[in-house]
């Protein structure tokens, strides 16, 4: 990979708080940090894999890269501009070259509307397209993503899970974007419906040059995937490498307790799993020090107040921990 | 060993306003005491309705149209609503993917722990109140007595789903019912909870039905596994039998898709198409539009369930295929 050119995507010192009220005038007394600290370059082409369990603030990370929630602080620049501080209208011209795919594609779409007229919509605001060159576009991207003709005059309710999922992909790319932010796109598909869809997305990066940010709670899937890897643990980065550096050698030890945690598909499999102990802390009471610590089987007491560094402890592999 | 469950040819319909839905088409299994038998397919396959009809929970217009289930012997079908009420939490209990349907978020934790004591067992309210604390710390929760205080919004998903067990778990049962219990949760929380059920059924010597679409947990937790394709049962076996010696076409297809952590290759197997709707009548074998090995006969005869060891079965012709290659080898 070229580290040198400009990233596609850069963030720096990103924040994203959200107030937590109480008492009786409903004052702000703390926040939630779901976004803290969070650098990291996405390079054209490539698919960063960002993973984490509920609440470790992965999907408001997309979210917020993408616009769709406000920073709090830090910087977002896209091809070396910086855009977090654009207004709407500006950053309509960015918003074009990214787009997402999300979980359940369908809980933003009109169940009275025919998927055709759906997809054309996404013409009649961004481009001047006439009626009847717009249908031909609509058509071209069902065929892309695998859909038929046929499909364009049917309702939401009448497609599958999977098909849900094509057509979220095809109003994602109607575009031509160069990123896509992936959020749990295909974690609620069958195995079966998932790994035709990690086709379908591969072969259109493949075609179209495509970046992709793909958030997952599944490990599996992120390392069939991506390139690299970003490993979140509440609100903050734990670990960045190359795939083969996450799943080869795994340094932080929330990250070993991660992948050490997943079932695989072995029976009799000796089970070495890192122990790890009670839940993840809620939002309301953020551990000092290392946000792991309550749940490390390495903490140490400097754990406990001191804030692990981010540094880099072999090419391109990140980690922040103060035992590696 | 006796068989703890049996279930002979089941097959429940759903009636709606068009038509009668087949939902599950003549499944028949049996589990031993101290066993868990993994029932794994894809959405719609039938797992959960399977498994609601062993405990008489089927939704209202869902009917089972014939076949037996037999607990210890005694046959569940025909039992009255009454019957069946003592059954579950006493004989049979059930978790499930969501721990809110089972818990009353205007109860606390510990009275909804020390109803069924009381009730089922008998137990007095002391008695009833001793009882789940030791449940709760049997399932490994922090401050049990204070939990008994608490509501269940009060707990983390991960808390909740061990109450839950917990409850599941009062009377003592000599059959679970899990569907999907740990679908939801984080990895992390998900290996807790696997390993405590596995370390529950060991002391308790009961039986498990544990419904799941993730073959990692298939894997992690199974004696037995049933894989079921829309409404049928396509093969069935002791865990490394389908892991390492899987004879269905489906079967293979499926763990093929799983994306693997440890494989190096990055090689994922496609099933084309997709499965088939309820009402979607299909000649022959229901797998065949999608079988890679689909012969004529597949299409045209329905395939019947074929022994490959003495407790491995598999549906598909292929085995038919296999043992005439046996016997004109052999002969
Ligand atoms: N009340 C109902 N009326 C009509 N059809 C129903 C009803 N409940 C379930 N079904 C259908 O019965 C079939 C089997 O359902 P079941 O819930 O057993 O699937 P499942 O294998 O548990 O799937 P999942 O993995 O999605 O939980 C499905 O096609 C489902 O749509
Ligand atoms: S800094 Fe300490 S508590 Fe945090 S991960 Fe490293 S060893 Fe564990
Ligand atoms: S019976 Fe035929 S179509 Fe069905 S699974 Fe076997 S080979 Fe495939
Ligand atoms: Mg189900």
């Amino acid at each position: 990979m070229l580290t040198d050119s400009t990233p596609l995507l850069e963030t720096n010192k990103l924040k994203k708080y959200y107030p937590i009220k109480g008492g009786l005038f409903k004052k702000t007394i703390g926040n939630v940090k779901a976004v803290q600290n969070v650098s990291f370059q996405i390079y054209e082409g490539e698919t960063l894999g960002v993973v984490g369990e509920s609440g470790c603030g992965k999907s408001t990370l997309g979210r917020t890269i993408l616009g769709l929630e406000k920073s709090t602080g830090g910087s977002i620049s896209f091809r070396g501009k910086t855009i977090h501080h654009l207004s709407e209208s500006k950053l309509k011209k960015f918003k074009k070259d990214m787009q997402m795919v999300f979980q359940d594609p369908f809980a933003s779409l009109n169940p009275r509307q025919r998927i055709g007229d759906a997809l054309e919509e996404v013409f009649v605001i961004h481009t001047n397209l006439n009626k009847s060159e717009r249908k031909k576009r609509v058509l071209l991207l069902l065929k892309e993503v695998g859909l038929k003709e046929e499909h364009y005059r049917r309702y939401p309710h009448e497609f599958s899970g999977g098909q849900r999922q094509r057509i979220g992909i095809a109003r994602a790319i109607a575009l031509n974007p160069s990123l896509i932010v992936c959020d749990e796109a295909v974690s609620a598909l069958d195995v079966s419906v998932q790994a035709q869809v990690i086709k379908l997305l591969k072969d259109l990066q493949e075609k179209y040059k495509l970046t992709y940010m793909f958030i997952s709670h599944d490990l599996g899937v992120v390392k069939h995937m991506c390139d690299r890897v970003l490993v979140m643990y509440l609100g903050t980065m734990v670990e960045l490498g190359s795939s083969e550096q996450i799943y080869r050698n795994p340094l932080h030890p929330y990250t070993k307790a991660l992948l050490s945690a997943i079932p695989r598909p072995v029976p009799g499999r000796k089970k070495n799993r890192v122990k790890m102990q009670g839940d993840i802390p809620s939002a309301s009471n953020y551990p000092n020090g290392c946000p792991f610590h309550t749940r490390c089987p390495l903490a140490q007491d400097r754990c406990r107040t001191i804030v692990p560094e981010w540094r880099e402890v072999e090419e391109g592999h990140f980690v922040a921990c103060h035992e590696v | 060993m006796k068989n703890l469950l049996e279930v002979e040819n089941l097959k429940v319909n759903f009636r709606t306003k068009k038509e009668r839905l087949r939902a599950v088409r003549g499944i028949s299994f049996s589990l031993k005491k101290g066993e868990t038998l993994c029932i794994v397919g894809e959405s719609g396959c039938g797992k959960s309705i399977t498994s609601l009809s062993i405990i008489g929970l089927l939704p209202s217009n869902g009917e089972i149209a014939e076949g037996s289930i037999k607990l210890d012997g005694n046959e569940l079908l025909g039992k009255t609503e009454n019957e069946l009420e003592i059954m579950r939490g006493n004989e049979i209990s059930m978790i499930f993917q969501e721990p809110m349907t089972a818990l009353n978020p205007t109860f606390t934790i510990g009275f909804q722990l020390r109803e069924p004591l009381m009730i089922h067992k008998k137990m007095s309210k002391k008695e009833a109140t001793k009882k789940s604390i030791e449940l709760l710390e049997k399932v490994g929760i922090p401050n049990p007595v204070e939990k008994l205080r608490q509501f269940p919004h009060e707990l983390s998903g991960g808390m909740r789903q061990r109450v839950m067990i917990a409850m599941a778990l009062a009377c003592e049962p000599s059959l679970l019912l899990a569907d999907e219990p740990t679908t939801a949760l984080d990895v992390t929380i998900q290996a807790q909870i696997l390993e405590l059920m596995d370390e529950l059924k060991r002391q308790m010597g009961m039986g498990v039905v544990f419904v799941t679409h993730d073959m990692g947990v298939v894997a992690e937790i199974a004696d037995r596994v049933m894989v079921m394709y829309a409404g049928e049962v396509v093969e069935i076996g002791d865990v490394d039998r389908i892991f390492n010696h899987p004879q269905h076409p489906y079967t293979k297809g499926l763990l093929g898709a799983v994306p693997n952590v440890d494989d190096e290759e990055h090689h994922l197997n496609i099933i084309p198409g997709s499965m088939p709707n309820l009402d979607d009548e299909i000649s022959g074998c229901r797998f065949h539009p999608r079988c890679p090995y689909a012969m004529d006969i597949c299409r045209k005869k329905n395939p019947t369930t074929f022994q490959v060891t003495s407790s491995h079965q598999s549906k598909c012709w292929l085995q038919e295929v296999t043992d005439v290659d046996r016997l004109h080898t052999t002969s």
